[in-house]
């Protein structure tokens, strides 16, 4: 397995979605970009944060701020306030491209995050943590 | 012109859940042949008159919607007769039409007289209104006369010539798919195209007025009025968002200089008005332009809703809040079957697509409470 370092993640991920920035660059990297899953949903504004020592890119939504249905609520598949999560643990290691994973993920879960609000259903499947049987990546 | 796909594919659906379903269309094709047969039969009274029966209305142009409140659409049938309707009194024909149908042994207790129609009330989905019609001039063109039993007075239409017409103003030129160099429909909106854009839009717009005149269903205007009113305005807009905008603005402009009433024919046949009832009734015709008003405000609100959510409150306020919330479902059920079969994709500018982007969505399983 080879392992993408921060400059080769950086070139296809700005090459592949052109509104995202490097805004940090080395321990961690760190992307800024735009993210508008459907015509109809609201435009996002997502960082991603690549930690050297960690296994996985972090990806938080800052602008709109995720918000749950109702007051002390929840927003599923979430770790703290803007972090989301994406993936189990198993489903990424260095050698993939987070242009081809991350960046997908999040446009998908931004979608059905939308869809969730609209509908009170969360769609887009998933694992939660205490889950019987779940391996699973306990660090966000 | 704006990009609807995503709203165009929720619209659809809707209409969906509107319509009478596929089966039940079947069910009701199945039985008016039956009921034609019946009246046509070589010892039926009516023979001599070479009865056919057709479907007219919303059945026959597509824009059928279920009632608000009981499951069950209305259909309307033409039973037209080789009769000469100016030696023919109006109520006898209806009396024929009657009494055939209370010979058969199945129809007999099915059978309700109504004022321009005999009713067949099915258990199910739907009932059956059975109008007798003549030609205006025998072997001549689409035209009828059809019985007022309270006027007892053949009064001019054409059912056939209106849906040839209303087909027309609906079809769209040349390819009807949306393109847009980013968001590419997802595949089943491109199946869903076998309704029109203004099919659609009538569906909605019956819809709308149902769920708004509620509690006041006789002051409601007219389905055929509204549906030849979305005929004249419609612009041949490819998106059925689009159209219904540019429809209600076109309709409330013209009622917006026509303050006194509104006179609307049957574009197939000009002695029938088809808005008469805003002649007796000019509350009824307020009333309409209110919520035209109102209904083109709300749409525009629909356009600019901003998220999923707020767009599913607005199209939940007009149309109801089950069939809005089953094309969300529909809609995701699209997307995660394009997930689930290695399709969907995305694009440069961060959205989902049906169509080639710059990366698949590969899989994974959203983790976390």
């Amino acid at each position: 397995m080879r392992r993408l370092d921060g400059s080769q993640q950086s070139a296809m991920l700005t090459a592949a979605f052109p509104s995202f920035r490097l805004v940090a660059r080395g321990n961690p990297f760190v992307w800024v970009g735009t993210l508008k899953p459907e015509e109809m949903t609201a435009t996002y504004r997502v960082r991603i944060t690549l930690l050297r020592m960690k296994q996985r890119p972090m990806v938080d939504v800052l602008d709109p701020r995720l918000v749950p249905r109702e007051e002390g609520g929840k927003v599923p598949h979430t770790f703290g306030p803007s972090r989301i999560c994406l993936h189990l643990n198993e489903e990424w290691d260095p050698s993939l491209y987070i242009h081809q994973t991350i960046v997908p993920w999040t446009i998908l879960w931004l979608y059905h995050y939308e869809m969730w609000h609209a509908t009170g259903e969360w769609h887009g499947g998933g694992h939660e943590p205490d889950a019987p049987k779940e391996e699973a990546n306990k660090d966000a | 012109m704006s990009n609807f796909n995503m709203l165009d594919q929720l619209l659809d659906y809707s209409c969906r859940e509107l319509q009478l379903s596929p089966t039940n269309h079947g069910e009701a094709d199945t039985r008016y042949h039956a009921v034609s047969a019946w009246l046509s039969a070589a010892e039926s009274p009516l023979y001599a008159y070479d009865p056919v029966i057709y479907p007219q209305g919303s059945f026959r142009i597509g824009t059928t919607v279920y009632p608000i409140g009981r499951n069950e659409h209305d259909l309307d049938f033409v039973c037209e007769m080789n009769v000469d309707w100016s030696r023919t009194s109006a109520v006898s024909a209806l009396d024929a039409v009657e009494q055939r149908l209370r010979a058969h042994g199945t129809y007999a207790p099915m059978v309700e007289r109504k004022k321009r129609c005999i009713r067949l009330n099915y258990a199910g989905a739907f009932h059956m209104d059975i109008l007798p019609a003549a030609p205006e001039t025998v072997g001549n063109g689409t035209k009828v006369r059809v019985p007022d039993r309270k006027l007892e007075a053949w009064t001019p239409s054409n059912p056939k010539g209106y849906a040839d017409w209303f087909e027309e103003r609906g079809r769209l030129l040349g390819t009807t798919l949306l393109k847009d160099a980013q968001i590419e429909p997802m595949p089943a909106l491109q199946l869903a195209h076998e309704k029109t854009p203004l099919q659609r839009a009538v569906q909605l717009i019956k819809r709308a007025r149902d769920r708004y005149f509620v509690r006041d269903p006789e002051g409601a205007p007219r389905s055929i009025v509204l549906t030849t009113l979305a005929g004249h305005a419609y612009g041949k807009q490819p998106s059925t968002a689009q159209a219904l905008h540019d429809i209600l603005a076109s309709v409330n402009e013209l009622a917006g200089k026509s303050p006194y009433g509104l006179e609307v024919r049957n574009p197939a046949n000009s002695q029938e008005i088809i808005s008469e009832h805003w002649m007796a009734d000019v509350a009824a015709y307020d009333a309409f332009r209110r919520w035209l008003q109102w209904f083109a405000a709300e749409w525009d609100k629909v356009l600019n809703a901003g998220s999923v959510q707020a767009t599913e409150r607005q199209l939940s306020m007009l149309f109801g809040d089950e069939i809005v919330k089953a094309a969300l479902r529909r809609h995701t059920a699209d997307v995660e079957t394009l997930r689930k079969s290695g399709r969907l994709n995305v694009t440069r500018a961060g959205a989902l697509t049906g169509a080639a982007g710059v990366s698949v969505v590969r899989p994974n399983t959203f983790y976390g409470k």
